[in-house]
Protein backbone atom coordinates (compact mmCIF):
# COMPACT_ATOMS: atom_id res chain seq x y z
CA UNK A 1 0.00 0.00 0.00
CA UNK A 2 3.08 2.47 1.05
CA UNK A 3 4.48 1.75 -2.47
CA UNK A 4 1.11 2.14 -4.53
CA UNK A 5 1.48 5.85 -2.54
CA UNK A 6 4.89 6.45 -3.30
CA UNK A 7 4.28 5.29 -7.30
CA UNK A 8 1.16 7.42 -7.51
CA UNK A 9 3.59 10.47 -5.68
CA UNK A 10 6.13 9.60 -8.17
CA UNK A 11 4.01 9.49 -10.83
CA UNK A 12 2.31 13.04 -10.17
CA UNK A 13 6.08 14.28 -10.14
CA UNK A 14 6.51 13.26 -13.27
CA UNK A 15 4.06 15.68 -14.67
CA UNK A 16 4.32 18.00 -12.40
CA UNK A 17 7.76 19.09 -12.14
CA UNK A 18 9.32 22.16 -14.49
CA UNK A 19 12.97 20.46 -14.73
CA UNK A 20 12.55 18.02 -17.47
CA UNK A 21 15.48 16.24 -15.84
CA UNK A 22 13.53 15.78 -12.87
CA UNK A 23 10.62 14.78 -14.29
CA UNK A 24 12.83 11.50 -15.68
CA UNK A 25 14.19 11.01 -12.89
CA UNK A 26 10.68 11.05 -11.13
CA UNK A 27 10.19 8.54 -13.95
CA UNK A 28 12.78 6.39 -12.97
CA UNK A 29 11.49 6.27 -9.32
CA UNK A 30 8.34 4.59 -10.77
CA UNK A 31 10.40 2.43 -12.82
CA UNK A 32 11.63 0.88 -10.12
CA UNK A 33 8.43 1.33 -7.43
CA UNK A 34 6.85 -0.80 -9.91
CA UNK A 35 9.14 -3.15 -10.83
CA UNK A 36 9.36 -3.82 -6.70
CA UNK A 37 5.67 -4.37 -6.85
CA UNK A 38 6.01 -7.24 -8.84
CA UNK A 39 8.90 -8.35 -6.57
CA UNK A 40 6.55 -8.12 -3.78
CA UNK A 41 3.50 -10.35 -5.96
CA UNK A 42 7.09 -12.94 -6.81
CA UNK A 43 7.07 -11.97 -10.31
CA UNK A 44 11.45 -11.48 -10.18
CA UNK A 45 11.97 -12.20 -13.74
CA UNK A 46 9.64 -9.47 -15.11
CA UNK A 47 10.55 -7.19 -12.29
CA UNK A 48 14.07 -7.75 -12.97
CA UNK A 49 13.44 -6.91 -17.00
CA UNK A 50 11.43 -4.08 -15.97
CA UNK A 51 14.56 -2.56 -14.30
CA UNK A 52 17.01 -3.81 -17.11
CA UNK A 53 14.74 -2.56 -20.13
CA UNK A 54 12.85 0.94 -18.64
CA UNK A 55 15.24 1.80 -16.42
CA UNK A 56 18.93 0.47 -17.73
CA UNK A 57 17.82 1.32 -21.20
CA UNK A 58 14.91 3.67 -22.28
CA UNK A 59 14.91 6.47 -19.23
CA UNK A 60 18.33 6.56 -20.02
CA UNK A 61 18.36 7.38 -23.40
CA UNK A 62 15.11 9.67 -22.48
CA UNK A 63 18.02 11.07 -19.49
CA UNK A 64 20.61 11.67 -22.69
CA UNK A 65 18.25 13.42 -25.13
CA UNK A 66 17.27 15.95 -22.14
CA UNK A 67 20.43 16.54 -21.43
CA UNK A 68 21.51 17.15 -24.84
CA UNK A 69 19.06 19.23 -25.93
CA UNK A 70 19.08 21.59 -23.13
CA UNK A 71 15.68 22.61 -23.08
CA UNK A 72 14.76 26.03 -21.38
CA UNK A 73 11.05 25.75 -20.36
CA UNK A 74 9.37 29.01 -20.87
CA UNK A 75 6.88 29.20 -18.06
CA UNK A 76 4.30 31.48 -20.10
CA UNK A 77 4.61 28.87 -22.80
CA UNK A 78 4.55 25.79 -20.79
CA UNK A 79 0.70 25.14 -20.84
CA UNK A 80 -0.60 21.96 -18.57
CA UNK A 81 -3.61 21.74 -19.77
CA UNK A 82 -3.24 21.88 -23.38
CA UNK A 83 -4.18 18.22 -23.68
CA UNK A 84 -6.86 17.92 -21.70
CA UNK A 85 -9.45 16.31 -24.03
CA UNK A 86 -6.83 13.64 -24.73
CA UNK A 87 -6.11 12.77 -21.36
CA UNK A 88 -10.15 12.85 -20.23
CA UNK A 89 -10.17 10.39 -23.07
CA UNK A 90 -7.19 8.46 -21.78
CA UNK A 91 -8.02 7.71 -18.33
CA UNK A 92 -11.58 7.35 -19.32
CA UNK A 93 -10.40 4.13 -21.52
CA UNK A 94 -8.32 3.07 -18.75
CA UNK A 95 -11.19 3.00 -16.43
CA UNK A 96 -13.01 0.78 -18.82
CA UNK A 97 -9.89 -1.49 -19.56
CA UNK A 98 -10.06 -1.99 -15.77
CA UNK A 99 -13.79 -2.56 -15.43
CA UNK A 100 -14.39 -4.83 -18.14
CA UNK A 101 -12.82 -8.36 -16.46
CA UNK A 102 -15.36 -7.76 -13.63
CA UNK A 103 -17.88 -6.97 -15.89
CA UNK A 104 -20.18 -9.58 -17.39
CA UNK A 105 -19.36 -8.09 -21.55
CA UNK A 106 -16.13 -10.52 -20.66
CA UNK A 107 -13.80 -9.79 -24.27
CA UNK A 108 -11.27 -11.43 -22.70
CA UNK A 109 -12.50 -14.96 -23.27
CA UNK A 110 -10.19 -18.11 -23.76
CA UNK A 111 -11.59 -18.26 -27.38
CA UNK A 112 -10.46 -15.02 -28.40
CA UNK A 113 -6.99 -15.04 -27.23
CA UNK A 114 -5.94 -18.42 -27.57
CA UNK A 115 -5.13 -20.87 -30.39
CA UNK A 116 -6.95 -23.84 -30.35
CA UNK A 117 -4.93 -27.07 -29.66
CA UNK A 118 -5.31 -29.14 -26.37
CA UNK A 119 -2.26 -29.32 -24.97
CA UNK A 120 -0.97 -30.17 -21.09
CA UNK A 121 2.65 -30.99 -20.21
CA UNK A 122 1.72 -33.30 -17.40
CA UNK A 123 5.07 -32.68 -16.22
CA UNK A 124 4.36 -29.43 -15.58
CA UNK A 125 1.47 -30.74 -13.22
CA UNK A 126 4.16 -32.81 -11.29
CA UNK A 127 7.10 -30.62 -11.40
CA UNK A 128 7.40 -26.91 -9.87
CA UNK A 129 8.51 -24.36 -12.41
CA UNK A 130 10.85 -21.38 -12.23
CA UNK A 131 9.73 -18.00 -13.49
CA UNK A 132 11.05 -17.83 -16.81
CA UNK A 133 10.48 -21.42 -17.50
CA UNK A 134 6.56 -21.02 -16.99
CA UNK A 135 6.42 -17.85 -19.00
CA UNK A 136 8.70 -19.63 -21.92
CA UNK A 137 6.51 -22.80 -21.69
CA UNK A 138 2.92 -20.29 -22.60
CA UNK A 139 4.92 -17.75 -24.50
CA UNK A 140 6.38 -20.06 -27.04
CA UNK A 141 3.53 -22.51 -27.29
CA UNK A 142 -0.36 -20.92 -26.83
CA UNK A 143 0.67 -17.07 -27.13
CA UNK A 144 3.14 -17.67 -30.18
CA UNK A 145 1.71 -16.04 -32.58
CA UNK A 146 0.35 -12.89 -30.40
CA UNK A 147 4.43 -13.05 -29.79
CA UNK A 148 5.48 -13.36 -33.33
CA UNK A 149 3.05 -10.69 -34.52
CA UNK A 150 4.62 -8.62 -31.70
CA UNK A 151 8.14 -9.57 -32.63
CA UNK A 152 7.36 -9.14 -36.49
CA UNK A 153 5.82 -5.39 -35.50
CA UNK A 154 8.80 -4.02 -33.23
CA UNK A 155 11.21 -5.29 -36.54
CA UNK A 156 9.33 -2.94 -38.70
CA UNK A 157 9.21 -0.33 -36.44
CA UNK A 158 13.32 -0.35 -35.92
CA UNK A 159 14.05 -0.40 -39.85
CA UNK A 160 12.10 1.87 -40.60
CA UNK A 161 13.80 4.15 -37.44
CA UNK A 162 17.48 3.20 -38.95
CA UNK A 163 16.23 4.01 -42.51
CA UNK A 164 15.81 7.33 -41.16
CA UNK A 165 18.54 7.90 -39.44
CA UNK A 166 21.48 6.22 -40.68
CA UNK A 167 23.12 8.29 -43.65
CA UNK A 168 25.73 5.96 -45.20
CA UNK A 169 29.09 7.43 -46.07
CA UNK B 1 15.17 -10.99 16.23
CA UNK B 2 18.00 -13.40 15.97
CA UNK B 3 17.07 -13.99 12.20
CA UNK B 4 18.10 -10.17 11.39
CA UNK B 5 21.16 -10.59 13.52
CA UNK B 6 22.29 -13.50 11.80
CA UNK B 7 21.48 -11.38 8.28
CA UNK B 8 23.32 -8.07 9.76
CA UNK B 9 26.47 -10.55 10.28
CA UNK B 10 26.22 -12.25 6.87
CA UNK B 11 26.01 -8.42 5.15
CA UNK B 12 29.31 -7.51 6.91
CA UNK B 13 31.11 -10.70 6.97
CA UNK B 14 30.71 -9.87 3.01
CA UNK B 15 31.08 -5.98 2.80
CA UNK B 16 34.31 -5.64 5.10
CA UNK B 17 36.43 -8.07 3.47
CA UNK B 18 35.27 -6.34 -0.04
CA UNK B 19 36.29 -3.05 1.28
CA UNK B 20 39.73 -4.12 3.01
CA UNK B 21 40.42 -5.91 -0.60
CA UNK B 22 39.60 -2.87 -2.42
CA UNK B 23 41.58 -1.11 -0.56
CA UNK B 24 44.75 -3.40 -0.83
CA UNK B 25 43.60 -3.28 -4.56
CA UNK B 26 44.86 0.24 -5.01
CA UNK B 27 47.88 -0.59 -3.41
CA UNK B 28 48.32 -3.78 -5.38
CA UNK B 29 47.99 -1.48 -8.68
CA UNK B 30 50.44 0.76 -7.57
CA UNK B 31 52.70 -1.86 -6.85
CA UNK B 32 52.57 -3.39 -9.86
CA UNK B 33 52.55 -0.67 -11.97
CA UNK B 34 55.90 0.24 -10.01
CA UNK B 35 57.18 -2.72 -11.05
CA UNK B 36 56.60 -2.71 -14.11
CA UNK B 37 58.08 1.02 -14.53
CA UNK B 38 60.88 0.28 -12.78
CA UNK B 39 60.22 1.79 -9.53
CA UNK B 40 59.84 0.79 -5.69
CA UNK B 41 56.02 2.24 -5.31
CA UNK B 42 54.18 3.00 -2.36
CA UNK B 43 57.34 1.99 0.34
CA UNK B 44 57.07 4.28 3.29
CA UNK B 45 54.07 3.30 5.60
CA UNK B 46 54.07 0.62 7.00
CA UNK B 47 56.27 -2.19 6.08
CA UNK B 48 56.84 -2.62 2.45
CA UNK B 49 53.88 0.32 1.93
CA UNK B 50 51.29 -2.20 3.25
CA UNK B 51 49.18 0.67 5.44
CA UNK B 52 49.77 3.30 2.55
CA UNK B 53 46.14 2.42 1.60
CA UNK B 54 44.27 3.50 5.18
CA UNK B 55 46.46 6.24 4.89
CA UNK B 56 45.18 7.07 1.86
CA UNK B 57 41.99 6.78 3.20
CA UNK B 58 42.68 9.08 6.30
CA UNK B 59 43.69 11.63 4.04
CA UNK B 60 40.28 11.52 2.17
CA UNK B 61 38.39 11.01 5.49
CA UNK B 62 40.02 14.35 6.91
CA UNK B 63 39.38 16.81 3.99
CA UNK B 64 37.02 19.37 3.45
CA UNK B 65 33.99 18.63 1.78
CA UNK B 66 33.17 21.47 -0.74
CA UNK B 67 29.68 21.73 -1.99
CA UNK B 68 29.97 23.59 -5.74
CA UNK B 69 27.24 26.88 -5.47
CA UNK B 70 25.85 25.99 -8.87
CA UNK B 71 25.65 22.46 -7.76
CA UNK B 72 22.37 20.76 -7.47
CA UNK B 73 22.99 19.68 -3.61
CA UNK B 74 20.42 17.01 -3.44
CA UNK B 75 21.17 14.70 -6.74
CA UNK B 76 25.35 16.12 -5.97
CA UNK B 77 24.99 13.86 -2.90
CA UNK B 78 23.11 11.05 -4.30
CA UNK B 79 25.25 10.52 -6.92
CA UNK B 80 28.04 8.84 -5.05
CA UNK B 81 26.02 7.26 -2.46
CA UNK B 82 24.25 5.51 -5.59
CA UNK B 83 27.62 4.26 -6.82
CA UNK B 84 28.67 2.57 -3.98
CA UNK B 85 25.66 0.85 -2.95
CA UNK B 86 25.07 -0.65 -6.19
CA UNK B 87 28.92 -1.79 -5.99
CA UNK B 88 27.73 -3.16 -3.32
CA UNK B 89 24.86 -4.58 -3.75
CA UNK B 90 26.03 -6.79 -6.51
CA UNK B 91 27.93 -9.06 -4.21
CA UNK B 92 25.24 -10.52 -3.06
CA UNK B 93 24.50 -13.21 -5.78
CA UNK B 94 28.34 -13.72 -6.02
CA UNK B 95 29.10 -17.22 -4.45
CA UNK B 96 32.45 -17.49 -2.63
CA UNK B 97 32.15 -21.69 -2.15
CA UNK B 98 29.58 -24.72 -2.94
CA UNK B 99 26.71 -23.32 -0.51
CA UNK B 100 28.83 -19.98 0.50
CA UNK B 101 26.76 -17.36 -1.11
CA UNK B 102 24.03 -15.02 0.98
CA UNK B 103 21.26 -15.37 -1.88
CA UNK B 104 21.08 -18.06 -4.02
CA UNK B 105 19.03 -16.31 -6.71
CA UNK B 106 17.52 -17.98 -9.77
CA UNK B 107 18.41 -15.32 -11.62
CA UNK B 108 21.51 -13.98 -10.28
CA UNK B 109 22.68 -13.45 -13.57
CA UNK B 110 20.48 -11.13 -14.66
CA UNK B 111 19.83 -9.41 -11.16
CA UNK B 112 24.20 -8.52 -11.84
CA UNK B 113 23.10 -7.16 -15.63
CA UNK B 114 20.29 -4.68 -13.96
CA UNK B 115 22.79 -3.75 -10.99
CA UNK B 116 24.98 -3.30 -13.47
CA UNK B 117 22.61 -1.28 -15.84
CA UNK B 118 21.62 0.97 -12.88
CA UNK B 119 25.68 1.86 -11.77
CA UNK B 120 24.81 4.38 -15.00
CA UNK B 121 22.82 6.32 -13.22
CA UNK B 122 25.47 7.43 -10.22
CA UNK B 123 27.60 8.37 -13.28
CA UNK B 124 25.46 10.07 -15.22
CA UNK B 125 23.68 12.29 -12.24
CA UNK B 126 27.14 13.01 -10.90
CA UNK B 127 27.93 14.67 -13.90
CA UNK B 128 25.01 16.87 -14.54
CA UNK B 129 24.56 17.79 -11.01
CA UNK B 130 27.59 19.17 -10.71
CA UNK B 131 26.98 21.82 -13.41
CA UNK B 132 30.20 21.81 -15.16
CA UNK B 133 31.30 21.37 -18.30
CA UNK B 134 34.22 18.93 -18.01
CA UNK B 135 32.19 16.92 -15.31
CA UNK B 136 29.02 16.75 -17.77
CA UNK B 137 31.22 15.44 -21.05
CA UNK B 138 33.03 12.88 -18.71
CA UNK B 139 29.48 11.64 -17.70
CA UNK B 140 28.12 11.35 -20.44
CA UNK B 141 30.98 9.64 -22.30
CA UNK B 142 31.05 7.44 -19.95
CA UNK B 143 27.64 6.61 -19.21
CA UNK B 144 27.75 5.84 -23.60
CA UNK B 145 30.58 3.55 -23.17
CA UNK B 146 28.70 1.84 -20.43
CA UNK B 147 25.85 1.51 -22.17
CA UNK B 148 27.19 0.31 -25.56
CA UNK B 149 29.68 -2.45 -23.90
CA UNK B 150 26.71 -3.67 -21.83
CA UNK B 151 24.65 -4.65 -24.81
CA UNK B 152 27.78 -7.45 -26.27
CA UNK B 153 28.23 -8.19 -22.65
CA UNK B 154 24.85 -9.79 -22.52
CA UNK B 155 24.81 -11.22 -26.00
CA UNK B 156 27.82 -13.11 -24.75
CA UNK B 157 26.33 -13.97 -21.39
CA UNK B 158 22.95 -15.13 -23.06
CA UNK B 159 25.86 -17.67 -24.96
CA UNK B 160 27.34 -18.91 -21.97
CA UNK B 161 24.02 -19.56 -20.04
CA UNK B 162 22.51 -21.60 -23.23
CA UNK B 163 25.48 -23.83 -22.49
CA UNK B 164 24.42 -23.99 -18.89
CA UNK B 165 21.04 -23.72 -18.82
CA UNK B 166 20.30 -21.85 -15.78
CA UNK B 167 20.68 -17.90 -14.85
CA UNK B 168 21.90 -19.17 -11.33
CA UNK B 169 25.32 -18.75 -10.69
CA UNK B 170 26.03 -21.41 -8.63
CA UNK B 171 24.59 -24.34 -11.32
CA UNK B 172 26.80 -22.22 -13.82
CA UNK B 173 30.11 -23.22 -11.80
CA UNK B 174 28.48 -26.64 -11.80
CA UNK B 175 28.18 -27.00 -15.08
CA UNK B 176 31.29 -26.46 -15.55
CA UNK B 177 32.94 -29.59 -13.55
CA UNK B 178 33.87 -31.59 -16.46
CA UNK B 179 35.44 -28.23 -18.38
CA UNK B 180 35.55 -24.69 -17.95
CA UNK B 181 33.95 -22.66 -20.36
CA UNK B 182 36.73 -20.79 -21.44
CA UNK B 183 38.03 -23.62 -23.75
CA UNK B 184 34.60 -23.79 -25.64
CA UNK B 185 33.78 -20.10 -25.50
CA UNK B 186 37.63 -18.70 -25.77
CA UNK B 187 36.82 -16.13 -28.01
CA UNK B 188 33.89 -15.34 -25.87
CA UNK B 189 35.89 -15.22 -22.88
CA UNK B 190 38.02 -12.56 -24.68
CA UNK B 191 35.44 -10.33 -25.47
CA UNK B 192 34.06 -10.86 -22.29
CA UNK B 193 36.98 -9.42 -20.68
CA UNK B 194 37.54 -6.73 -23.00
CA UNK B 195 34.18 -5.75 -22.36
CA UNK B 196 34.69 -5.84 -18.85
CA UNK B 197 37.56 -3.26 -19.04
CA UNK B 198 35.37 -0.89 -21.04
CA UNK B 199 32.12 -1.14 -18.86
CA UNK B 200 34.48 -0.72 -15.45
CA UNK B 201 36.11 2.58 -17.56
CA UNK B 202 39.28 1.32 -17.10
CA UNK B 203 42.72 1.80 -19.18
CA UNK B 204 42.52 1.53 -22.51
CA UNK B 205 39.18 2.94 -22.59
CA UNK B 206 39.47 5.36 -19.66
CA UNK B 207 38.13 8.37 -21.98
CA UNK B 208 36.17 9.31 -19.20
CA UNK B 209 39.04 10.32 -17.23
CA UNK B 210 41.29 11.21 -20.16
CA UNK B 211 43.77 13.82 -18.33
CA UNK B 212 44.80 15.66 -21.20
CA UNK B 213 40.76 16.55 -22.39
CA UNK B 214 38.69 16.11 -19.18
CA UNK B 215 40.56 16.87 -16.18
CA UNK B 216 39.72 13.90 -14.55
CA UNK B 217 35.67 12.98 -15.75
CA UNK B 218 32.91 12.94 -13.89
CA UNK B 219 34.23 13.46 -10.57
CA UNK B 220 36.27 16.57 -10.96
CA UNK B 221 33.97 18.71 -8.75
CA UNK B 222 34.00 15.78 -6.17
CA UNK B 223 36.42 16.02 -3.28
CA UNK B 224 36.93 14.33 0.07
CA UNK B 225 34.17 11.45 0.81
CA UNK B 226 32.34 11.89 -2.21
CA UNK B 227 35.54 11.26 -4.30
CA UNK B 228 36.48 8.19 -1.83
CA UNK B 229 32.85 6.73 -2.48
CA UNK B 230 33.24 7.02 -6.25
CA UNK B 231 36.73 5.67 -5.86
CA UNK B 232 35.71 2.63 -3.42
CA UNK B 233 32.63 1.99 -5.55
CA UNK B 234 34.63 1.97 -9.32
CA UNK B 235 37.41 -0.69 -7.80
CA UNK B 236 34.65 -2.68 -5.75
CA UNK B 237 32.79 -3.06 -9.53
CA UNK B 238 35.97 -3.87 -11.00
CA UNK B 239 36.26 -6.41 -8.57
CA UNK B 240 33.14 -7.59 -9.41
CA UNK B 241 33.59 -7.55 -12.90
CA UNK B 242 36.52 -10.24 -12.31
CA UNK B 243 34.88 -12.55 -10.42
CA UNK B 244 32.03 -12.65 -12.54
CA UNK B 245 34.70 -13.51 -15.52
CA UNK B 246 36.00 -16.21 -13.11
CA UNK B 247 32.60 -17.52 -12.46
CA UNK B 248 31.37 -17.38 -15.93
CA UNK B 249 34.44 -18.82 -17.85
CA UNK B 250 36.94 -20.28 -15.20
CA UNK B 251 34.63 -22.31 -12.67
CA UNK B 252 34.17 -19.93 -10.18
CA UNK B 253 35.40 -22.35 -6.76
CA UNK B 254 36.48 -24.99 -9.25
CA UNK B 255 39.93 -26.35 -8.90
CA UNK B 256 41.95 -26.84 -11.86
CA UNK B 257 41.88 -30.17 -12.01
CA UNK B 258 39.64 -32.43 -10.00
CA UNK B 259 42.27 -34.72 -8.25
CA UNK B 260 44.03 -34.71 -5.08
CA UNK B 261 46.42 -32.88 -4.08
CA UNK B 262 44.51 -29.48 -5.99
CA UNK B 263 41.23 -30.66 -4.13
CA UNK B 264 42.72 -30.24 -0.83
CA UNK B 265 42.54 -26.87 -1.02
CA UNK B 266 39.36 -24.99 0.05
CA UNK B 267 36.96 -23.26 -3.08
CA UNK B 268 36.61 -20.28 -1.96
CA UNK B 269 40.87 -20.32 -1.99
CA UNK B 270 40.69 -20.93 -5.74
CA UNK B 271 38.03 -18.43 -6.46
CA UNK B 272 40.07 -15.76 -4.53
CA UNK B 273 43.09 -17.11 -6.54
CA UNK B 274 40.97 -16.62 -9.93
CA UNK B 275 40.22 -12.80 -8.85
CA UNK B 276 43.63 -12.15 -8.17
CA UNK B 277 44.80 -13.14 -11.30
CA UNK B 278 42.07 -11.03 -13.54
CA UNK B 279 43.24 -7.71 -11.07
CA UNK B 280 47.18 -8.23 -12.26
CA UNK B 281 45.99 -8.45 -15.43
CA UNK B 282 43.84 -5.25 -15.28
CA UNK B 283 46.69 -3.14 -14.02
CA UNK B 284 49.03 -4.86 -15.83
CA UNK B 285 46.98 -3.58 -19.09
CA UNK B 286 46.62 -0.07 -17.45
CA UNK B 287 50.64 0.00 -17.23
CA UNK B 288 51.37 -1.58 -20.55
CA UNK B 289 48.37 0.08 -23.15
CA UNK B 290 47.82 3.49 -24.65
CA UNK B 291 44.18 5.02 -24.26
CA UNK B 292 41.85 4.57 -27.47
CA UNK B 293 40.26 7.14 -29.42
CA UNK B 294 36.68 7.81 -28.71
CA UNK B 295 35.37 7.21 -32.47
CA UNK B 296 37.47 3.90 -32.17
CA UNK B 297 36.21 2.11 -28.75
CA UNK B 298 32.30 3.26 -30.35
CA UNK B 299 33.42 1.28 -33.66
CA UNK B 300 34.92 -1.27 -31.48
CA UNK B 301 31.99 -2.17 -29.50
CA UNK B 302 29.14 -1.48 -32.15
CA UNK B 303 30.71 -2.58 -35.26
CA UNK B 304 33.21 -5.74 -34.08
CA UNK B 305 31.85 -6.68 -30.67
CA UNK B 306 28.96 -6.66 -30.99
CA UNK B 307 28.49 -8.18 -34.36
CA UNK B 308 30.88 -11.18 -33.49
CA UNK B 309 29.16 -11.96 -30.01
CA UNK B 310 25.32 -12.27 -31.94
CA UNK B 311 27.08 -14.47 -34.59
CA UNK B 312 28.48 -16.59 -31.72
CA UNK B 313 25.26 -17.05 -29.88
CA UNK B 314 23.47 -18.15 -33.19
CA UNK B 315 26.76 -20.52 -33.84
CA UNK B 316 26.76 -21.95 -30.59
CA UNK B 317 22.72 -22.56 -29.97
CA UNK B 318 22.73 -23.80 -33.57
CA UNK B 319 25.55 -26.14 -32.42
CA UNK B 320 23.85 -27.35 -29.36
CA UNK B 321 20.97 -28.08 -31.19
CA UNK B 322 22.47 -30.19 -33.71
CA UNK B 323 23.97 -32.44 -31.52
CA UNK B 324 21.52 -32.26 -29.13
CA UNK B 325 24.01 -30.74 -26.18
CA UNK B 326 21.02 -28.24 -24.79
CA UNK B 327 20.72 -28.92 -21.04
CA UNK B 328 17.37 -28.18 -20.67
Amino acid sequence: MILFLFLIFCSFGVISSRNPIHSILFLVCVFLLSSTILFCLEVEFLGLSFVLIYVGAIAILFLFVVMMLDLKINDKLFNRFRYDLVTYFLIYFFFLELALPFSSLNIYSQNLYCSNFDWINWSSQIETFSNIQAIGQVLYSYYFIFFFIGGFYSICFYNRFFNVDFNFK
Amino acid sequence: MFFSLILILKILLIIVPLLLSVAYFTLAERKIMASIQRRRGPNVIGYLGLLQPLADGLKLFIKETILPTSANIFIFLLAPLLTFFLSLMGWVVIPFGENLVVANVNIGLLYLFAISGLSVYGIILSGWSSNSKYAFLGSLRSASQMVSYEVSIGFIVISVVLCCGSFNLSELIFSQSRVWYCLPLFPMFLIFFVSALAETNRHPFDLPEAEAELVSGYNVEYSAMGFALFFLGEYANMLLMSSLTSILFFGGWLPILNIAPFTFIPGSVWFGAKICIFVVLFCWIRAALPRYRYDQLMSLGWKTFLPISIGWLFFSSSTLICFNFLPF
